[in-house]
């Protein structure tokens, strides 16, 4: 074990004295440049796909227990909207299956006409493959609730009613009348699936009226068994039948990574020149950074903490560019049911989270080498950078870095600041509801080990938190295991694990940020039991309501309640080669995680 | 030592890693509790000789810090290994037959479990700190030491003074204890030189794995971690520095065990 030992720390030494970079960069383009060059017809496209997760599901809609991740979402098989990618609107027009829906006066009844647009088989992709799709997603959260991270109970898809009034006319049928904006975020999830083909309960079986329920049920159960066999993803006939700009043309179970090619009877925008794409897994983003080095990449994304290498990887014939992501928060999220050391009821205590949040400097992580390294935007709200639905506070935030402030709030509240020390409740008719004399403030934050930012700025506010006498105790996760047992939501036995948690980022419907399903009590990604009346009422008016104005009420209520510690947001880097081009949306959207290859083109 | 001449290097260099990482700090004080973002990954000057870290921690005291920690459970883990394995070792050594079978191939299957995958695994689920972490190494470690002992007891219960023992009626664990164990320390004592190193280097792995222990508390392999992230910024500082501390201790640990290995005249080691 020694030698073997010895000899990787070894090598590691020597890996690291090969590696080099110039000084950090601090001209992060923050646009990529304009489409360009004469397109030219083949080659192969190299993607690096987001290090830590690797695909392992094909059906659209994973359930819950298989924990999965879907194969080339949005490209095998589109939603009816094309989600965005731009902060300032919901759907991408242009890419979307469907034209713009029309609403009724009482905006109950949604009239949607179809695009032209056609599936690989030939046929045309109608109103009969959304009532299929709306019936899926429906028989998989019959099945639970935990089948689908956007679901609510008592919102959509329920109440809705979905019918193909003509081949290529939906009529949505609503109980309750929905915000536009937050139902089309929710049409940007509605994976369209082929009911000719799909609505089937066994290889070969009869096809079935999948309006009913039941029969709904059983094509969802054989779907989803077909999905569980890893090796026959690129294989199986079922999921040769799409109708978005490529098919699957291998899968290797192993990594995660896959291949592309054009499906030839797309007939949506782009010319689809490129012969293959292939999309490559990674476990880090230092192994994704290497193979940019090598040339081995031709699309990816980086995060800050590669800012120094822009200038090596432009030397290299890279194009990069970052900014913060649309609708994209960092946080420490909170969980309101931690009872360890009575941090539930704490925690409880609005001026408890305005003071832990006084302690997060964040002009100072943005600018931290250590940290951001100046790839990083200020960010106070669930809305994120660049919002079209700003907090009402604007570049003034409610509560800004400021130690001494904290202390006051303490002390004011009957709190004995140690400094370095315990800090304990003195007089507990000040401290707040069951808060006892002598009772400390100590908790656990689960810090995911990748990337690295993520644990340098956790140790800051750690450490920040300690000078205030606050007792804090850092222990970090890796991803998956925190995305598997650290939510209330679906984890309820693990709530005492864990106080607080730092996962990286959340993003929000780009274009719509609402908290729904996030921080109403009854969401099912309300990882921390997060439970407030008013923002309740608020997230229902931004849901329900005519007005869009709304969500910025609840964005400002969110920022003010704090059911989270709001970090500053990190740019993301995306890095494509050069020779590479395509309509600049196509790559902002990579912010995003939205891949357009068919867009894309190398030119000489 | 004067005719081991790389015993004697390894010996001293040992004192002096000893002496940096505990007697230094009160030499050099530093403060590594409290970040301090504005002296982030400064390079090596003025009023820190090699450099601060990500967190502003000053690079020289954080060695200390972090060579103290893994120190004190390379230490730990090879005590609790090397007892745990010598009483065990002589057991099964003194006893023979069915009962040796039975525990050596207990041995032989606790040996097949790949120990890196379990340690993650058990990371995974529980919080480490130092004792916990030198715990679950010694834990995996003390079967090597088992070994070893079994071995040197299967030569020695056959000598006269043991046989002599058995004849005046000694019991076992009087055999054990008093002859046996005192009479296989040389090689003990060898094999708790290497457990001390090899504990240093799995703490080190761990640490690089991103598993290791958090803040406040510091060991060379997380360290060494956070470092290589931003070797690629030309932070030098952050992982020559540690990784060297790795290297020599672990150096000098062996050039020890190895001088005094021939010192005892005995074969060397049965080592994975």
């Amino acid at each position: 074990m020694r030698g073997r030992l010895s000899l990787a720390l070894v090598a590691l030494l020597a890996a690291s004295a090969c590696a080099g970079g110039g000084a950090p960069a601090k001209d992060i383009a923050k646009e990529p440049p304009k489409q360009t060059g004469t397109p030219k017809d083949g080659g192969t496209a190299v993607v690096a796909l987001t290090p830590g997760l690797s695909p392992n599901y094909i059906y659209p809609y994973p359930p819950a227990a298989a924990n999965g991740t879907v194969i080339a979402r949005g490209q095998l098989w589109r939603s009816l909207y094309r989600p965005s990618g731009e902060g300032d609107q919901v759907a991408d027009a242009a890419l979307s299956l469907a034209e713009p829906p029309t609403y009724s006066a009482d905006r109950k009844t949604v009239t949607i006409k179809m695009k032209d647009y056609q599936w690989s088989t030939g046929k045309p992709v109608t109103a009969d493959d959304v009532v299929f799709s709306v019936a899926l997603l429906k028989a998989a959260l019959a099945k639970s609730p935990a089948n689908w991270s956007f679901y609510t109970p008592g919102q959509f898809p329920d109440g809705l009613t979905a019918t193909a009034s003509a081949p290529d006319t939906l009529t949505l049928r609503l109980e309750t009348a929905y915000n536009p904006s937050y139902l089309m975020s929710m049409l940007t999830l509605l994976y369209v699936m082929p009911s000719a083909e799909w609505n089937i309960a066994r290889d070969g079986g009869p096809h079935l009226d999948f309006t009913q329920p039941k029969n709904a049920g059983a094509i969802y159960d054989y779907l989803t068994g077909e999905s569980s066999d890893q090796s026959t993803f690129a294989t199986n006939p079922l999921w040769q039948v799409v109708n978005g700009p490529y098919k699957l043309k291998s899968f290797d179970p192993t990594t995660g990574s896959f291949s592309l090619v054009p499906n030839t009877s797309y007939s949506g925008p782009g010319e689809k020149r490129l012969d293959q794409v292939d999309f490559k897994a990674f476990t880090s983003a230092s192994a994704v950074l290497n193979q940019f080095k090598a040339g081995n990449l031709t699309v990816g994304t980086l995060d800050s903490s590669f800012i120094s290498q822009i200038e090596a990887l432009k030397a290299k014939g890279y194009n990069v560019y970052g900014g913060p992501a649309p609708a994209r928060f960092d946080s420490l999220t909170i969980n309101f049911k931690h009872t360890v050391d009575g941090f539930d009821k704490v925690i409880a205590q609005p001026y408890i989270r305005q003071a832990l949040q006084r302690l997060i400097d964040q002009k100072g992580y943005v600018a931290g080498r250590g940290i951001y390294n100046g790839a990083g935007s200020v960010n106070y709200s669930t809305a994120g950078s660049g919002s079209p639905y700003p907090p009402a506070f604007g570049d003034n935030p409610p509560y800004p870095y400021d130690p001494a402030a904290a202390q006051k709030l303490l002390t004011d509240h009957g709190w004995k600041v140690v400094p370095d020390g315990a800090t304990t409740c003195e007089q507990p008719s000040l401290c707040g509801v069951g808060i006892e004399q002598g009772q400390k403030i100590s908790f656990t934050i689960a810090s995911a080990n990748t990337p690295e930012y993520v644990g340098a700025r956790d140790v800051a506010f750690v450490s920040a938190a300690k000078k205030l006498g606050i007792e804090v105790k850092l222990v970090t996760k890796s991803l998956n295991y925190m995305y598997a047992n650290y939510g209330n939501s679906f984890a309820p036995a693990k709530a005492n694990e864990w106080a607080m948690q730092d996962y990286g980022p959340l993003y929000l419907a780009a274009g719509y940020p609402s908290g729904n399903t996030v921080f109403n009590t009854e969401g099912s990604f309300n990882l921390g039991s997060y439970a407030s009346a008013d923002a309740d009422k608020l997230i229902e008016a931004s849901t329900f309501g005519a007005d869009e104005k709304a969500l910025s009420a609840e964005v400002t209520a969110l920022a003010t309640d704090l059911p989270v510690l709001f970090f500053p947001t990190p740019h993301t880097l995306v890095v494509w080669k050069n020779t590479l081009s395509g309509p600049d949306a196509s790559f902002r959207a990579l912010l995003s995680f939205l891949y357009s290859p068919e867009q894309w083109y190398f030119h000489s | 030592m004067r005719r081991h001449p790389l015993a004697l290097a390894g010996g001293v260099l040992l004192v002096l890693i000893a002496g940096f990482c505990f007697l230094g700090p009160l030499v050099y004080p530093t403060n590594q509790t409290d970040v301090d973002l504005v002296n982030a990954a400064l390079p090596p000057g003025p009023g820190f000789p090699l450099g601060t870290d990500t967190n502003g921690f000053d690079v020289l005291g954080r060695l200390m810090a972090g060579g103290q920690v893994s120190l004190q459970i390379g230490l730990l883990a090879a005590l609790f290994a090397t007892t745990i394995g010598t009483i065990y070792g002589a057991v099964a050594g003194l006893a023979g037959g069915v009962v040796d079978a039975f525990l050596m191939r207990l041995v032989d299957v606790m040996l097949s479990i790949p120990f890196l995958f379990f340690v993650l695994i058990l990371s995974a689920r529980f919080h480490a700190n130092a004792v916990t972490l030198a715990l679950v190494i010694g834990c995996f470690s003390w079967l090597l030491s088992a070994r070893l002992v079994r071995g040197e007891v299967l030569t020695l219960r056959v000598r006269e003074f043991v046989l002599a023992a058995k004849v005046m009626g000694a019991s076992r664990s009087r055999v054990i204890l008093t002859h046996l164990i005192p009479n296989a320390l040389g090689v003990i004592i060898v094999n708790v030189t290497f457990q001390v190193a090899d504990a240093i280097l799995v703490v080190s792995a761990l640490g690089f794995l991103g598993f290791g222990l958090t803040y406040p508390a510091a060991d060379w392999g997380s360290q060494l971690a956070s470092g290589v992230t931003y070797i690629s910024a030309d932070y030098w500082w952050l992982v020559y520095p540690v990784g060297g501390c790795i290297i020599l201790t672990v150096l000098a640990l062996n050039l020890l065990a190895d001088a005094l290995r021939d010192a005892i005249g005995r074969p060397t080691s049965v080592r994975s």
